[in-house]
């Protein structure tokens, strides 16, 4: 029987007309036969008995349009239960376990963001490694993920080397919302690559693939931040063993259509735009595409990540914030009552902690170390001033008494007296007269790790105290230098009764003296003192501080010779160009390896800039072959 | 990879996409085996910003390219104009007045190429998406703005509708009641749409034809302005501080606080002042009064679809500019739900559009696939009422009502105002007024020779009957009861409204403004992005850029293809470089 037949919602739809959902259905199937674009008039007919069966259907409760909205946001917690103060009493007294359950108890019950944070602190001082995981039994708590990404990117800025662990796919494996667990990704994805990564990068990638896969915005958001990071950015060879190792998944398996496969598209362009020669990687990664199983390809990753983990991963955080783990460790140890750990037995002055507590970034800190420098190779400096000074002026008077002149006189006491002032300058001064620091109490220290997890990164701010630090040295420096030179005229002041000879003659050669006095001086002392100073122990400490959370020495070493390398196979390319394209890829690795200025001078020194870079490159590379350089240049 | 294998129209075997032409960027996608696909530019992106311009001899740009260009040159070119779609307002381009129809067929014409491009045939056929609450004329006007370009509209499809069913396709058994609010950039749209066994059923539809993202930008703009002290500067000073506006509300959209930099003093040269702090809270109070206007939509909508708030049971955000948390966070908390993930907000559309095209061309994959739309506009004629001594004109009765489904036909019956009236007179309107002054004119016809009756009292009864089917074709027949007499009127509004003599005029004013051959697009976006980077750079920089830049343009004039790709590659390498990177405007 044809719907045209029916006349009645109950002759189309039979028993279905007294339940909305049997109606639908039936609706459906009659919808599917007669769709409105291949039968319209019989769908017509079919959609006018369908809404009189739908009239005839109770609605249920009516409710009012107009109520008030109701809010997204779950109900603000109950006022603060979680007594901070009462709590780091309780930790000081060192009922380490009992604290832990306050913590938890805070967190389960009242939802304390704050309370989350000490707990976290907490954690990460026993085993920082483990933040995943720490992560994880707070979501248990009832975190909500909201403040888990939150604490996990502090984590993450503070303690790069944590994002080392492939422990993390498991939070990201959590059903966070998809936003959440993007950031939460992107977070990790700029950890890893600061730690230069690829294969940790693509771990997170294939973690959120499976979530991420219809939506090819956040894939081409990750693809921008590991092609475009700016200083993050991957090397062109790393990104393209990335591209290699996702190649080996099959993410665009019968999925020929979804944002991976966008994502791939946008890498291709960007990535052929920018360096050619990935182009056959990516060839090959969308050949690929079709190929294995996406399990095997998590394994294999899985596999490689875990083999190199947890040693190199450890290493990395005790080199890298040696202080702030040196610190969790000890509260940990002291709040538990148990014995120190060996990492916990580095020397480190205990005023910190009141400075961390104080300011969280450490910006006191970073000030105390500095003052605390100043003074060890000021004292040398200082010392080394003042033997110049007397014995300088003593034996150039005892020099023209005993008739070896004045000059000779001078020379010899002013060196003499430079070092004999330098040695008893630093042993005049000693550490013991530092002043002492107050004993470290783990509440300062937790607070403060607690202040730290919620002010996020602070690189910039070390960047700039770090910048100014280089800039007090050098000023000492340069006020030393200043105050040798006003010996010249003390010196011929203090003498002038004396002399035989014209000052004049006396005057030139005590400025000379007095110049190369001071050089050798200053430069020796400073070198010795900071060689010193370096190697006692509890400077050690102190450097460690100086290197942790900023660019590490080691990384800006291999930085640095990777662009001196760049720079002198450049050189080697630019001269070697025949077309006016290959030189300009030149230029453009020129560009990576030099600042603009100095780019731009050698450019406008004209044919003479060829006799610079020929300095630079001998220079840069001893062992080249004049010959070969020769055969570059011709 | 292998080449596409796209869906035909089952009729005539030409290849048929769907195009979303929207405010801000525009996309063409089609269906395939796979399942619907966007279609990608020679750019490398599928979003082709709805830009259009002309360079210095008066050749035209389009998207990428026209952006830059209009960066530097604010008034060389249009952005916006679906926001004028519909009205007599004509536009500068360079040194002719043209019609937002003419440019929307440059856009449309550019998406076709790619289309063709991309699928190795030519593409005549297409499916568009329009605002549901885009006016008949509005719709007329993206009509005629298609067969300017050389294309047939096979089907207009409500934007909201295609988001949805791109959404609602992927898991289309699952029964529930979903809000779609698609705030594009220039346009709001809010639909209610039930889905079950299959079916995408569209329930209501609403919204604004003059509310969008940019508005967003405009109000912040004013503040800004306000803040410089400046009194809306025109030129490239204006066109700068918008970008910066942009740029900021896009950036609040991921981060909490921005930055927003303010031009010192006045002139046409961008000088550093002093920066705007902006934070979320702050430019959510700044749109207050836009926000509240989406939330009256959303209820208004709700209302004239004859659903409640609590009967959503979930939230689907389209569009641009619902990326903006302050937006996001007002509806969520007025449904007292989260939206969920679908599609990509700037794709959606497009990916509903190829959904649709697959449907009209009945493609096998979508067998089982059901999309009911409804009318956007009650349809209906003007009537006269009486009163206690006179008759009142200009009443509107609806007799296709809003939100009914389509296809749909609709009777009602009307009577003569005297008994000697022997003429009847239909005119059709669209609209949702009481009076048909304020509603839009459709068309009308007249009945001749209604018989005359004895009876000074007698009424003759007319049935005044709507047939309006999916493909846009309405019909309007008027019958007379007693004589059976008849007269109808078909309106075709998928036909475009020129007269042939306009259509020619406006054919001939895109015919001068091709492009020329050696001024290939990809080209022409690079150059105009140079040279825009070129004028942000510092000295030192812009010495860096400069002998990429020459050698290109100079291998331009030369026109020899080998070296105009070499110089071309290598000017690209040195604009990604972060030395030709400025970070301020």
């Amino acid at each position: 029987m044809s719907p045209l037949d029916c006349e009645t919602p109950s002759a189309l739809f039979g028993e279905a007309i007294r339940d909305r959902r049997a109606l639908r259905r039936a609706y459906a199937r009659l919808v599917k036969v007669h769709s409105p674009e291949e039968d319209p008039d019989v769908f017509e007919h079919i959609r006018r008995l369908y809404e009189r069966a739908l009239a005839g259907l109770a609605r249920p409760a009516e409710v009012p349009v107009d109520l008030p909205p109701r809010s997204v946001a779950p109900p603000e917690p109950a006022p603060a239960a979680f007594d901070a103060s009462a709590w780091v009493r309780e930790l000081d007294a060192g009922a380490w376990s009992a604290a832990m359950r306050v913590l938890e108890q805070a967190i389960q019950q009242h939802g304390e963001a704050e309370a989350a944070r000490f707990w976290l602190a907490c954690q990460l001082g026993r085993a920082p490694l483990e933040t995943p995981g720490h992560l994880l039994r707070l979501l248990e708590l009832g975190c909500p993920g909201s403040l888990i990404v939150e604490l996990a990117e502090a984590v993450l800025a503070a303690l790069p080397d944590v994002a080392r662990t492939s422990a993390w796919d498991q939070v990201l494996a959590r059903p966070l919302e998809l936003p959440l667990a993007f950031r939460l990704g992107m977070a990790l994805i700029e950890a890893r690559m600061g730690l230069d990564d690829p294969r940790g990068v693509a771990g997170v990638w294939l973690a959120l693939s499976p979530r991420l896969q219809h939506h090819p915005g956040p894939w081409r958001a990750m693809l921008e931040r590991v092609v475009q990071g700016g200083a993050l950015a991957l090397p062109g060879t790393e990104v393209a063993h990335l591209l290699e190792l996702l190649s080996t998944t099959s993410l665009g398996e019968g999925l020929p259509e979804t944002g991976p496969v966008y994502a791939w598209l946008y890498a291709a362009q960007e990535l052929d735009e920018r360096r050619g020669e990935l182009a056959p990687p990516l060839v090959a990664a969308l050949e690929a595409l079709q190929g294995s199983t996406r399990c095997e390809a998590l394994a294999v990753l899985r596999e490689l990540g875990a083999a190199e983990l947890p040693e190199a991963a450890f290493e990395a955080l005790a080199w890298r914030a040696p202080t702030l783990a040196a610190v969790l460790v000890e509260a940990e140890a002291r709040a538990s009552g148990a014995g120190l750990p060996p990492e916990a037995g580095k020397p480190w002055p205990a005023s910190w902690e009141e400075q961390i507590h104080r300011d969280p970034v450490g910006r006191e800190e970073e000030r105390a170390v500095r003052r605390h420098r100043h003074l060890r190779e000021g004292r040398h400096v200082l010392g080394a001033l003042l033997g110049v000074l007397a014995l300088g002026a003593v034996s150039a008077w005892l020099g023209a008494r005993l008739g070896l002149g004045l000059l000779q006189g001078a020379l010899v006491g002013q060196l003499a007296g430079g070092l004999l002032g330098w040695v008893l300058g630093g042993a005049l001064l000693t550490d013991d007269q530092l002043p002492a620091p107050p004993a470290p109490r783990a509440r300062d220290v937790l607070q403060g790790l607690a202040g730290l997890l919620r002010s996020g990164p602070p690189a910039r701010r070390e960047a700039e105290l770090s910048r100014h630090r280089w800039r007090g040295a050098r000023d000492l420096y340069a006020l030393a230098g200043v105050v040798l030179g006003a010996v010249v005229p003390l010196e011929l002041w203090l003498l002038q009764p004396e002399l035989d000879d014209p000052w004049w003659e006396y005057l030139g050669g005590s400025v000379l003296v007095t110049v190369i006095g001071s050089i050798c001086v200053a430069g020796c002392g400073t070198w010795l003192g900071f060689e010193l100073y370096s190697s006692s122990e509890a400077a050690a400490a102190q450097r460690a501080l100086f290197l942790a959370g900023r660019e590490p020495r080691q990384r800006v070493f291999s930085g640095a010779m990777r662009r001196l390398g760049l720079f002198r196979s450049d050189l080697l390319a630019l001269f070697s160009a025949r077309t006016e394209a290959e030189a300009d890829t030149v230029r453009l690795g020129l560009l990576e390896a030099l600042s603009v200025d100095t780019w731009l001078g050698l450019r406008s020194l004209g044919p003479a800039h060829v006799r610079v870079l020929r300095w630079r490159s001998r220079e840069l590379d001893p062992e080249l072959d004049p010959d070969e350089w020769k055969d570059a240049t011709a | 990879m292998s080449r596409l294998r796209l869906v035909s129209d089952a009729t005539s075997g030409e290849p048929l996409v769907g195009i979303d032409l929207g405010t801000t960027h525009s996309l063409v996608s089609v269906m395939t085996e796979g399942g619907p696909r966007l279609l990608a530019g020679p750019g490398g992106s599928a979003l082709l910003p709805s830009a259009v311009a002309v360079d210095g001899r008066g050749g035209l740009l389009v998207g990428e390219a026209a952006l830059a260009r209009l960066e530097r040159a604010p008034d060389a070119g249009v952005r916006w104009f679906k926001r004028d779609m519909g009205s007599e307002r004509t536009l500068r381009l360079g040194e002719d007045e043209v019609s937002p129809v003419e440019l929307s067929a440059v856009i449309l014409r550019e998406l076709a190429a790619i289309a063709s491009a991309e699928l190795g045939a030519k593409v005549e056929q297409v499916v568009v998406t329009v605002p549901a609450y885009f006016r008949e004329a509005q719709r007329a006007a993206t009509v005629e703005a298609a067969r300017l370009a050389g294309l047939r509209v096979v089907r207009l499809i409500n934007e909201p509708t295609a988001a949805a069913m791109a959404h609602g396709f992927a898991d289309r058994h699952r029964e529930r009641t979903i809000l779609v609010v698609d705030l594009g950039g220039g346009t709001l749209d809010v639909s209610v749409l039930d889905v079950f066994e299959g079916i995408v059923e569209i329930v209501g539809s609403g919204g604004r034809s003059r509310l969008g993202g940019e508005d967003f930008t405009d109000r912040l703009y004013e503040v800004a302005l306000e803040r410089a002290g400046l009194d809306g500067p025109g030129g490239t000073l204006g066109a700068l501080l918008r970008r910066e506006c942009e740029r900021a509300k896009r950036a609040l959209s991921q981060v909490e606080v921005v930055d927003l930099p303010l031009p010192a003093g006045g002139g046409d040269e961008w000088r550093d002042g002093r920066s705007f702090r902006l934070d979320r809270a702050t430019f959510a109070e700044l749109c207050a009064p836009l926000l509240a206007e989406v939330e009256y939509c959303i209820r208004d909508t709700l209302l004239a679809a004859g659903r409640h708030l609590q009967d959503i049971e979930e939230l689907l955000l389209v569009g641009g500019a619902v990326r903006m948390p302050c937006l996001r966070e007002r509806v969520e908390a007025l449904l007292g739900r989260p939206a969920v993930e679908g599609p990509d907000p700037d794709e959606a559309v497009a990916l509903g559009a190829a959904l649709q095209a697959g449907l009209v061309a009945r493609h096998e994959g979508l067998g089982e696939f059901v999309v009911t739309d409804v009318l956007t506009h009650s349809l209906g004629v003007e009537v006269s009422r009486e009163g206690q001594d006179r008759f009142l004109s200009g009443y509107f009765l609806p007799v296709l009502h809003r939100n009914t489904t389509l296809p749909a036909r609709a009777v009602e019956r009307v009577y003569t105002l005297h008994a000697q009236q022997r003429v009847l007179r239909v005119a059709i309107y669209q609209g949702e007024h009481r009076q048909v002054l304020r509603n839009e004119l459709l068309g009308e016809f007249e009945i001749q020779d209604l018989p005359v009756a004895a009876d000074a009292e007698h009424r003759e009864a007319v049935d005044i009957a709507f047939v309006h089917d999916l493909s846009g074709l309405l019909e309007v027949e008027a019958r007379v009861v007693s004589s059976g007499q008849v007269a109808r009127l078909l309106i075709e509004r998928l036909a475009g409204r020129l007269e042939p003599t306009e259509r020619a005029e406006a054919e001939q004013r895109l015919a001068r403004l091709r492009v020329a051959p050696r001024e290939l697009l990809p080209n022409r976006i690079v150059l105009e992005r140079a040279r825009t980077r070129y004028a942000r750079l510092p000295p030192p920089a812009r010495a860096l850029l400069d002998p990429f830049l020459f050698r290109f343009e100079e291998a331009l004039e030369r026109q020899h293809t080998g070296d105009v790709d070499a110089a071309r590659a290598a000017l690209e390498r040195a604009l990604l470089h972060s030395r030709c990177r400025p970070e301020g405007p």
